[in-house]
């Protein structure tokens, strides 16, 4: 290598980086003692990198807010959810459900409930073997804003009583909650209302297409209430959900009981 | 994992920021990037090596903002002039925090981006290499390229530092 190669601005510039091998490093360093140009340039160039640092002042970054990610769903579970939907209106749509009383439809979905608590814990659940393709996916509510994910459905494996499907969702802790959905049932209030029954808390009511069932086991009742309050706002397409009712929904999360359904 | 990530987006957001800002222009858009860069980093699987995983951002965010704003741009800004065999003519006086800083705003994206990541963020040329998705030599010739177009442009400035002015104005008399 000669001294121009040597002492050559890349170079130079590696150099002040302290990007040269250590034999490469001091072999320029001894050239610079007898080039004085040479010598200049690195003095300059320690003098710009200085200064580019103290002319380059941070920016005002944005607060330190990561974005929310939520567990992965199964990818089965938003096909098998539109599945069942279909499944269930067109089971309503044939008048299965005309002939039930109000308490019926209730036992079902505590029926419903309760098996699915006696099966596997969340996450490890078999795969649903019902898939539509073309079905419209995610038509289930999304209760993220509870901390709630959807893990389960199930049919109303007799279909005797009118009809109905139950969307498990589970909390953080494994705290199970289950959303039943069946035919419009003209008993029930407008608003969620208490229903426990059969060691279940159960919040009830109709809605304009359908009729819920909010049943959880163990769960603070101020949390299903705060639930089912979303649930009924979400089912009724109102646009948006209330700051209050976000603020009601976390307090009762941080503030109750542990769930032990 | 997760948490290794976090802990790397914690501790270079402020520096990524930068670098966003650097390379969009624009706060908002520098904000935006930045959460593209935060959500992709935490669903994607870091590097087995800490040591690689705050380059790995960065190379993250850069790829973001080359997929939404200069596909088909690069390859073309980063074509490497060959550098000029000039006399060596640079007054260390004009360096200044003032001059500088103008001169910056000058520099072409490429080489302002090379400075940025070297110089302020204090990657070191393999890294910054990795981010840049180009071999360590072109990282060597573009920051010497880019600091030589620096004194350039502090020398032809408008801005000059009031003493060099002074001194200057006397040599000239």
């Amino acid at each position: 290598m000669t001294d121009s190669e040597r002492l050559s601005w890349t170079t130079l510039n590696a150099y002040v980086d302290g990007e040269l091998e250590p034999d490469q490093a001091a072999r320029v360093a001894a050239a610079l003692a007898h080039d004085r140009e040479a010598a200049a340039q690195v003095a300059t160039l320690a003098k710009l990198r200085a200064t580019v640092k103290a002319a380059s002042s941070m920016p005002d970054a944005p607060p330190f807010v990561l974005p929310q990610t939520r567990p992965r769903m199964a990818r089965w579970l938003p096909w098998a959810a539109a599945a069942c939907l279909v499944l269930f209106v067109g089971a309503a749509s044939l008048g299965i459900g005309q002939r039930q009383s109000p308490g019926s439809s209730l036992s079902a979905a505590v029926a419903a409930h309760q098996l699915w608590l006696t099966q596997s814990p969340p996450g490890t659940a078999p795969r649903l073997g019902v898939e539509l393709a073309g079905a419209e996916a995610g038509a289930l509510p999304d209760l993220s804003l509870a901390s709630l994910r959807l893990v389960h459905l199930s049919l109303d494996p007799s279909g005797r009583r009118g009809g109905g499907m139950l969307a498990g969702y589970v909390g953080p802790n494994g705290c199970r909650v289950g959303l039943w959905i069946a035919p419009v049932e003209a008993a029930l209030p407008l608003q969620p209302a208490v229903q426990d029954r059969d060691g279940l808390l159960v919040r009830a009511w109709r809605g304009e297409r359908a009729s819920y069932a909010l049943l959880g086991r163990g769960i603070d009742p101020a949390r299903l209430d705060g639930i089912a309050a979303l649930v009924a706002r979400i089912t009724r397409d109102e646009p948006g959900v209330p700051r209050e009712q976000v603020a009601a929904l976390a307090e009762a999360r941080s503030v109750g009981p542990a769930c032990v359904g | 994992m997760r948490i290794i990530v976090e802990r790397a987006l914690r501790q270079n957001w402020e520096r990524l920021f930068s670098y966003a800002l650097r390379l969009s222009g624009s706060r908002d858009r520098a904000a935006d990037l930045l959460q593209s860069c935060a959500t992709k980093a935490l669903a994607a699987a870091p590097p087995d090596e800490d040591e690689r995983v705050r380059a790995w951002l960065f190379a993250i965010l850069r790829n973001i903002w080359i997929d939404e704003h200069r596909r088909g741009e690069v390859s073309a800004s980063a074509a490497e002039e060959a550098l000029e065999d000039e006399q060596w003519r640079h007054d260390d006086r004009m360096i200044a925090v003032i001059t500088v800083r103008q001169a910056l705003e000058r520099l072409e994206q490429p080489y302002r981006e090379v400075i940025e990541l070297v110089d302020l963020a204090g990657f070191r040329y393999g890294e910054a290499a990795d981010i840049l998705g180009v071999p360590v030599g072109t990282v060597m010739s573009r920051l010497s390229r880019a600091r030589l177009l620096l004194l350039n442009a502090i020398e032809g400035g408008s801005v000059r530092p009031f003493a060099a002015r002074q001194r200057k104005r006397a040599n000239e008399q």
